[in-house]
């Protein structure tokens, strides 16, 4: 075979990846662009026919307008809750998941299918029962009843199950022999070696905790217990009256821009951990 | 009773009988290599002595005690795992010490043990070393290492050697040998590679499909097969088989496609006496001679044999000759010297009193 041919060949399958990714990647990150533009235009080119992308002059009057309220209190009550919710799901997804991948026990199986059969189920069925529950614990209006209903979600069980089966079985089969029991083997050899499954499943709570929307919406009852996203879901233009609409707009964007930060810094910070793969590098030659 | 013993050891899983019965018993301070084709049984009767596994019936019982239903901890084992199973997140030291840590010892004596074990294995300059940055090599030997510093009853080997290139496998044998003159405890070794077996063990245990086919020092396995099975996997190259039919002639002879061998006398009595007239002839590759005289060692006697010679391979002081004996292809070993020419067909030589026979239907020696 012509070699000229194979490496137009390998450059046409490079093209057929890259253009239909990169066209993608535009019509993902577009809208976004448009929120953080919408954000720092004044009010008057928010809504113009034909559409106009870039404002004439910038401005931060939607941020100021969106600071007066109690933002500092709505992210401290948001960092607590998904601070507080991210910890706890590390701690008890792992249990689970150690327990579901290397502990025999009965109705084990069973057991993990329905963890996994509670995937299929929409938040929305359970809005009305768990309401109830809090009721029942008193706990209607505080942090908690956001926090606790969203550890030990069967996604951090699962992909912690998964996880550690991928861990060499002969590693805590050493470790028994050397002396440590099924604590001893989760805490001081299975653990360490799984930062990059918490570093996932870390960055996935956090986000999703930071950014939850409706249980919060229904569980905040006053500015002390009121989330980022409850407060900022205020400016939602949907939710005003019919006078003066155009200026919301603004202040949703800029909310909304405001909104991306934090999840922002976390992944920053913690993706690095996801390459960080050590596992397998005591095993064989 | 002290040692290891294993009493009517049962192992399934599931529906599946990988160990239909299984009866050992190991001196203390013996040194046994369990050998055998892979899946045979052979790493899960180690895993089962080191209590990583269950036994479904039977029971086991170390240095007098049934540890039967014991976790591995409370047996008072080492074992040293084919993949190494060094902990990556910790340096050479504190895999080392990891069990003496979690058994509380005091800190100077973890210290002093890590040392000692340290220096025999020339592992000191490398203690604060991770896993990840040592060589396959120095990765085994910090296994060892870690399985040392215990002190415990008895050591187990899964196939350790096995990742390491073929020199460090040679030296590394020896290295276990003398490990094990030092410390003087009982090892039990699980291999597939007989020489490993050979070289090592005071006793092979061989076995095949979950069952012990025999239990001896190298030298009995070796000169006295009990079977088919155990004369084919013991020596290398390995020995050929050829189907044969004992006549009577002037001598009690086994005479096959391309060849008729005279029985030695002791052999002949025990074959009238076994009653079979189809038999298989066993021949070591290394019972062939370059030539027909006799005279090369005292006690053989050779008998000619027209070889077909293939392909005659030079190894400096022998030839491996891949050949033909009628039709069936056989391998021979002939010690000619460096200087000799390639060998070809013709007349060689078979040391008969180096000939084993089997039942050809029972496959047990005769």
């Amino acid at each position: 075979m012509n070699p000229n041919s194979t490496r137009y060949g390998r450059y046409l399958i490079r093209l057929l990846i890259i253009v239909p990714g990169f066209i993608f990647t535009v019509l993902w990150f577009l809208p976004l662009l448009w929120i953080i533009l919408t954000s720092l235009k004044p009010t008057a080119e928010i809504l113009t026919n034909p559409p106009q992308w870039l404002p004439s002059a910038f401005s931060l009057e939607h941020y100021g307008r969106v600071l007066e309220k109690p933002v500092g209190q709505w992210t401290i009550n948001s960092l607590y809750i998904a601070i507080i919710s991210t910890i706890l799901t590390l701690v008890l997804g792992a249990a689970a998941g150690y327990a579901f991948a290397r502990l025999r026990f009965f109705g084990r199986d069973i057991l993990f299918w329905l963890v996994l059969a509670s995937f299929m189920m929409p938040f929305e069925v359970m809005l009305i029962p768990l309401y109830r529950m809090m009721g029942d614990f008193g706990l209607v209006g505080t942090r908690w009843s956001i926090i606790l209903p969203s550890v030990a979600g069967p996604f951090s069980v699962y992909l912690f199950r998964q996880f550690f089966l991928s861990i060499p079985r002969d590693l805590e089969d050493a470790a028994a022999i050397d002396g440590a029991g099924v604590w001893a083997r989760f805490v001081l050899v299975v653990l360490p070696l799984s930062v990059p499954a918490c570093t996932a499943v870390g960055i996935l709570a956090f986000a999703e905790n930071f950014n939850q929307y409706i249980w919060p919406l229904i569980m905040s009852t006053s500015d002390a217990v009121m989330t980022l996203p409850v407060g900022f879901g205020q400016f939602a233009p949907s939710l005003q009256g019919s006078t003066n609409i155009t200026q919301y707009y603004g202040m949703g964007a800029a909310a909304a821009t405001l909104l991306i930060i934090p999840s922002l810094i976390v992944f920053l910070i913690l993706q690095r951990f996801f390459m960080d793969n050590i596992i397998t590098s005591g095993m064989k030659g | 009773m002290s040692g290891i013993v294993l009493k009517n050891v049962v192992k399934r899983f599931g529906d599946e009988t990988v160990i239909p019965e299984l009866s050992l018993s190991i001196a203390e301070g013996e040194f046994v290599v369990i050998v055998g084709p892979s899946g045979c049984g052979k790493s899960t009767t180690l895993r089962m002595i080191a209590g990583l596994e269950d036994v479904s019936s039977g029971s086991i019982h170390i240095a007098g005690r049934d540890v039967t239903w014991l976790q591995p901890k409370a047996r008072d084992i080492a074992m040293v795992f084919q993949s190494y199973a060094l902990y990556p997140h910790m340096n050479v030291a504190a895999n080392m010490s990891f069990s003496l840590r979690l058994s509380r010892t005091p800190k100077a004596e973890i210290r002093e043990r890590v040392r000692k074990a340290a220096e025999m294995l020339e592992l000191t300059e490398f203690l604060e070393r991770k896993p990840r940055d040592l060589s396959g090599g120095q990765r085994q030997r910090v296994a060892m290492g870690r399985s040392i510093v215990r002190d415990a009853y008895c050591f187990l080997f899964d196939e350790p050697l096995s990742n390491l290139d073929a020199k460090l496998r040679a030296s590394m044998r020896t290295e276990l040998s003398i490990l094990h003159k030092k410390l003087d405890r009982t090892m039990i070794y699980v291999t597939h590679d007989q020489i490993e077996a050979m070289t090592m063990a005071d006793r092979i245990v061989i076995m095949e499909k979950g069952r012990i086919q025999q239990i001896g020092t190298p030298r009995e396995v070796y000169n006295t097969p009990d079977n088919v099975f155990v004369a084919g996997f013991i020596g290398s190259p390995s020995m050929n088989f050829l189907d044969a039919e004992l006549v009577e002639e002037e001598m009690l002879t086994v005479r096959g496609d391309g060849f008729a061998f005279p029985l030695a006398p002791e052999l002949a009595a025990r074959a009238k006496a076994s009653r079979s007239s189809r038999v298989v002839v066993g021949l070591r590759p290394e019972h062939f001679a370059a030539t027909t005289t006799t005279g090369r060692a005292a006690d053989s006697t050779l008998a000619p044999v027209h070889l077909e010679v293939d392909v005659a391979e030079y190894i400096g002081s022998s030839q491996f000759l891949a050949a033909r004996i009628g039709s069936k292809q056989i391998a021979a070993a002939v010690e000619v010297g460096p200087d000799t020419l390639p060998m070809t067909s013709g007349e060689y030589g078979f040391d008969t009193n180096r000939l084993y026979l089997f039942d050809s239907d029972t496959g047990e020696s005769i």
